[in-house]
């Protein structure tokens, strides 16, 4: 991306429009899902949603060129999340702790949710990759190697990283 | 794949918006058939776009995207390297050997300081002047190097005379934490300044992290009272440490 130099400063294209409403349909759910899980506020969830997919809308082609589109918005949004929370220095805990607490990403009963919510009050003592990959791994569900792959790491590295994590949250590591 | 293994929600998501290949969907197909849970995965999944479509109707989703990116249109004047290509580059400006005095008011309490070392289209590279304006060529690429001192945080913002302030590290949030180590260290990545004029690049070091938009705005007012001459931009109305050096643009 050598050449944002020539900003866009025009009325998006058509091509834009069409491309917007695409994404809103096929991603706009589990983007948005990803960003009040790891934020816990709908407003700012909102707005983390529209600044990913202005991301996105930047770069339609270069996003259409992904091989899957759904794991490069959903890295996009992890990282911006967790990018948000650091800039803000809002600790884990009081987040979880506000009264007004969003529901949950999913609905998978009430030991997935305090399962996940448990994992999110962990997260914000590790550094910013750790994190991803937590999410990634445990909450997208993604495998190692395709955690290594999204993160451009190795898959020991990931998994040296996912191994710490469990290691200091007094959980058993397996894979 | 068998019940024990179960879909990933990642996959899911994927099935959602019709990334699978017509064999990986099929075979989900197969298993959401005899998987209990993992179909009532995909049902939560179905649930959350109906509930997100309500929440957040598409003509209010596309004003706010639109709104994000007329908010970035305007900052974006900077052309980044590619890291890889800057690599090059970047190991050369490591080594410019950086002056260890500028003249008064650039020289602060604790050691603090910074330069800004700039690389040619040809390869050469120097340091620009804190005492005057650096005329930059086509090409010239900037990079932004501080020895933090005493001081924790650092921060970079540039105005040029139109009154257009750019965050460049970081473009949201608040200022970075300073490197460890006594320093210079330089701020990620090279940047090319394209238009044309002087455009001043401010940096700020300070004890506490700052917001940017903060700074933005302090930025602002600041060219305003200098009456858009960047050259006599006063000091921003922020905490901390602030460093100015003017570039002229070719």
């Amino acid at each position: 991306m050598p050449h944002l130099s020539q900003p866009s400063r025009r009325t998006p294209s058509d091509e834009g429009r069409e491309g917007l409403r695409e994404l809103y349909t096929r991603y706009g759910a589990s983007v948005y899902a990803r960003c009040r899980y790891l934020l816990k506020d709908e407003a700012r969830a909102e707005d983390a949603l529209q600044d990913v997919f202005a991301r996105a809308l930047q770069n339609l082609h270069a996003f259409r060129a992904e091989a899957s589109p759904a794991t490069w918005l959903m890295k996009i949004a992890t990282h911006h999340c967790l990018n948000v929370l650091r800039a803000e220095r809002a600790p884990w805990r009081a987040l979880l702790q506000r009264t007004e607490e969003a529901r949950p990403e999913g609905h998978g009963g009430e030991d997935t949710h305090v399962r996940r919510d448990a994992l999110v009050k962990l997260l914000g003592r590790f550094d910013m990759e750790t994190q991803a990959a937590v999410v990634h791994y445990h909450v997208d569900e993604m495998t190692l190697q395709e955690v290594a792959a999204l993160l451009g790491r190795s898959v020991p590295t990931i998994r040296k990283r996912l191994e710490a994590f469990a290691r200091a949250t007094g959980q058993e590591w397996k894979e | 794949m068998s019940p024990e293994t179960h879909v990933a929600r990642h996959t899911l998501t994927r099935l959602r918006a019709g990334e699978l290949t017509a064999t990986e969907e099929t075979a989900v197909s197969t298993h959401l058939g005899a998987c209990a849970p993992c179909a009532a995965k995909l049902a939560e999944l179905e649930d959350d776009a109906v509930r997100f479509e309500v929440r957040i109707p598409y003509a209010r989703f596309e004003a706010g995207v639109h709104a994000k990116r007329a908010q970035k249109a305007p900052g974006r004047k900077l052309a980044w390297l590619v890291p890889a290509l800057s690599l090059a580059a970047a190991a050369v400006l490591a080594v410019v050997v950086l002056p260890r005095s500028e003249g008064p008011g650039n020289r602060i309490k604790g050691g603090a300081d910074v330069t800004l070392a700039i690389a040619s289209a040809s390869g050469t590279q120097r340091t620009a002047q804190s005492t005057g304006p650096e005329e930059l060529a086509r090409g010239d690429r900037v990079r932004i190097g501080y020895t933090a001192g005493n001081l924790r945080f650092v921060l970079a913002v540039s105005v040029d005379t139109g009154g257009e302030v750019t965050a460049l590290y970081p473009e949201e949030g608040e200022s970075l934490r300073v490197a460890g180590g006594p320093g210079p260290h330089f701020l990620p990545d090279s940047l090319e300044f394209t238009g044309r004029g002087a455009e001043a690049v401010v940096v700020v070091l300070s004890e506490r992290p700052l917001a940017v938009e903060r700074v933005v705005a302090a930025a602002r007012e600041a060219h305003r009272q200098a009456g858009g001459d960047v050259t006599r931009l006063p000091r921003l109305a922020v905490e901390g440490e602030q460093f100015r050096r003017i570039l002229v643009k070719p």
